[in-house]
């Protein structure tokens, strides 16, 4: 009697746990990254399947070049992942594939404020929240402090405006007796213009979600792109963005001690660390009239709008978004939280970055951050008008007046015809 | 009566003849089905497709609508189209003539009994096996404007304002012309090397005992035999260029200001980052349409210059 007791016991509590078992929901998270990006990833599923019982997280990993197409694929026959790592959010919200998360923030009460207003716009899109982001592509400079002291110049501080700049960076250039620049004073990224137009207190468009008039051949714009365009052309000072792509990138440039100071993200810290030269980090020089500006964006987490379990894949977005999941990525020290107002996340950033390195400036940086146009056509724009014409500037064919002239009269036409 | 009788005579062998005509051709058809099939489900099909997406406004991710000619129609006035045509043909007439000259002049050299002439043909095709990634990479260090190993070499022989190269949208292509060049000449050297060893020797031992010299051999014997080659050489080549992608795509994205950017870089930039695979497809019929013509005059012309025999 007690066997059979005991047998129907062990039965029951084996259906037991398989019921619960299949009460768990699975869903899939994708993300892209190379293999020394990914440990964070899977550190965060285990914090989370330590959290809590009901929902497994599955991944579905490819590298950068191969994600998109797969992803895209996926959405066109409905099979998307639940979560998505993802950027350009306008582009796929606009066409339907992404869930819009306002109810659910509502209902659950889920804390936004910690978050950089703007990135809660960049992943916004027609007034409906779809995501949240990763982390913050905040650009600080950085400057080799071997090089400065070599020249005997003061360390680029936090009043520093673009004249500091300038003068420090062609005192910072060695040439050859050919003309050749041995060592350049400072390396900027080609794709970081706005900011620099911001500063100058322009715009490119009166709002860079929902444009309706475009600027850039405002008085403002033209002098902060010829100002970028003197320093490569006339100065000397700053490598055309052509021949710096052809040796590398920035950071190879400042990592082998060529470039005195570099404009760029957090990223580039640990490639950094290994340099055998004193460097540090300082904020973005104000422009002329003391504006400043960062940049604002960075890949994030969005839901499948044909997700079959919404509220797992809810569950998980919130942790991945929430000060745990932030603290997790932001653990790394190399990728600024965007959730920075959270003080649990920024100190997890400002624990784990370089020793010696003021990284706090990241997150002071942050707060300036200011966004740059995002909507369905902006790639579009950006590709086949702006950069042709910015090109032309940068290489001296045009001045930066006649160049913005013709691309504002091509944009507006694209525009338009776009209506 | 003698015609009479050949015909009743010639009529059964005849029947016979067709019966095995049909069993060869069947077995022919049987033969090239594979292949047959590979090529209608992964090139014919899909290039049917991209007609049909031409006229419509898919986005990958919505349904198609149909747009009638509106795609072709935006072609006409697309400037920056205007520019990556241009800019290929271009690359085509830069890239086949010099490529084929010189990979015929190498194909001549290493036809003769030199030393290390097997090294010297593996050095030439080394570049076509070479991944374009890995050598548009090198080639970028190359044509850097101040330490470039080219403009050094410029430098060194007297030319104090060497061309920027890749940041000029003057010499940007030309560059990407000689880049292209070096890597192509490999892959025709080898068809021709082929093409002069089918020459017969008895042929230019002939001339030789009439008096020509080398040139009227080269001209009168190594040409006409060769013909045949360089029309195959031709068409490929031809076909190649027109569809140059990756190095624009590795060495300039296009830049600076279009300088390098072709139809088909085009046709990914406007497929697979701004989603607008109607307008896609409608570029690359007119690619299609454009090497198809090219192809057929060839073909056409072929007649006067070509000889197989």
């Amino acid at each position: 009697m007690i066997k059979i007791l005991i047998r129907t016991a062990t039965i029951l509590t084996f259906l037991g746990a398989l019921f619960a078992a299949s009460a768990q929901t699975t869903i899939v998270w994708s993300f892209w990254g190379d293999p020394g990006e990914l440990p964070p990833n899977y550190e965060v599923i285990e914090a989370f399947h330590a959290a809590q019982d009901d929902v497994r997280v599955e991944v579905q990993h490819a590298p950068w070049g191969s994600y998109f197409d797969r992803i895209q694929t996926q959405m066109a026959g409905g099979t998307a992942p639940d979560v998505m790592f993802l950027n350009n959010i306008p582009s796929y919200a606009s066409r339907g594939v992404l869930m819009p998360l306002d109810d659910l923030i509502a209902r659950d009460a889920f804390d936004t404020s910690t978050y950089q207003p703007g990135l809660i716009s960049v992943f916004s899109y027609d007034g409906d929240v779809y995501g949240f982001a990763r982390d913050n592509d905040t650009n600080v400079l950085y400057y080799n402090a071997d090089l400065f002291d070599a020249a005997g110049l003061d360390y680029p501080s936090a009043d520093w405006d673009w004249d500091d700049l300038r003068s420090a960076a062609l005192v910072l250039t060695e040439r050859d007796a050919q003309g050749r620049a041995l060592q350049y004073g400072l390396a900027l990224e080609k794709n970081r213009y706005p900011q620099w137009i911001y500063q100058n207190g322009g715009i490119l468009f009166d709002d860079p979600l929902a444009p309706t008039s475009f600027h850039m051949d405002s008085p403002e714009a033209i002098e902060a792109i010829q100002f970028i365009a003197d320093m490569i052309l006339d100065d000397g000072s700053v490598p055309s963005f052509d021949a710096m792509a052809q040796l590398g990138s920035t950071t190879e440039l400042f990592s082998t001690g060529r470039v005195a100071m570099v404009m760029t993200n957090a990223a580039r810290m640990p490639t950094f660390a290994d340099a055998d030269f004193a460097w540090d980090v300082a904020p973005l020089p104000a422009g002329p009239d003391g504006e400043r500006a960062n940049t604002l964006g960075g890949a994030g987490y969005v839901m499948s709008s044909t997700s079959e379990h919404p509220d797992a894949a809810w569950t998980f977005l919130q942790f991945l978004a929430g000060t745990e999941g932030q603290s997790i990525f932001a653990s790394t020290g190399v990728a600024v939280p965007a959730s920075y107002a959270d003080p649990d996340v920024a100190n997890a950033f400002v624990q784990a970055c370089t020793e010696g390195v003021s990284c706090d400036v990241f997150i002071s940086e942050t707060g300036n951050g200011r966004l740059a146009p995002n909507f369905p056509d902006w790639r579009e724009i950006e590709n086949t008008i702006v950069v042709p014409h910015l090109d032309l500037i940068y290489t001296g064919e045009m001045s930066a007046e006649a160049a913005l002239t013709t691309m504002a009269e091509e944009v507006r036409a694209f525009m338009a015809a776009r209506q | 009566m003698a015609v009479t009788t050949n015909v009743t005579e010639s009529r059964a062998p005849r029947r016979r003849t067709r019966a095995l005509r049909r069993r060869t051709a069947l077995a022919a058809y049987g033969f090239l089905l594979p292949n047959l099939l590979g090529f209608l489900v992964f090139t014919f099909l899909p290039v049917l497709a991209a007609l049909l997406i031409s006229f419509t406004n898919w986005d990958l991710l919505r349904p198609a609508q149909w747009v009638g000619i509106a795609n072709y129609e935006r072609l006409v006035a697309d400037t920056t189209f205007h520019r990556v045509l241009r800019n290929t043909v271009v690359y085509v007439l830069g890239t086949v003539p010099i490529q084929m000259g010189l990979a015929l002049l190498v194909a001549m050299a290493l036809n003769q009994r030199i030393p290390g002439r097997t090294f010297f043909r593996a050095a030439y095709f080394m570049p076509v096996v070479a991944s374009t990634v890995a050598v548009a990479l090198v080639w970028r260090w190359i044509f850097h404007a101040d330490f470039g190993l080219l403009n050094s070499a410029l430098y060194l022989i007297g030319v104090n304002d060497p061309p920027s190269w890749l940041s000029s949208t003057r010499w940007a292509l030309p560059a990407i012309i000689i880049m292209s060049i070096w890597q192509q000449v490999g892959f025709s050297m080898v068809l021709f090397l082929a093409g002069l060893q089918s020459v017969p020797q008895h042929l230019y031992e002939a001339a030789k005992i009439d008096g020509a010299t080398s040139f009227d051999r080269f001209r009168h014997i190594t040409i006409p035999m060769l013909s045949s080659t360089t029309f195959f050489v031709l068409v490929i080549s031809v076909i190649n260029s027109f569809q140059v992608f990756d190095q624009a795509f590795i060495m300039t994205e296009g830049g600076p200001a279009n300088a390098t950017n072709t139809i088909v870089f085009n046709i990914y930039r406007y497929a697979f980052q701004f989603f607008q695979m109607g307008y896609a497809a409608a570029m690359a019929w007119v690619l299609f349409a454009l090497i198809f013509i090219v192809t057929v005059v060839q073909f056409r012309y072929q007649r006067q210059w070509v000889h197989y025999d």
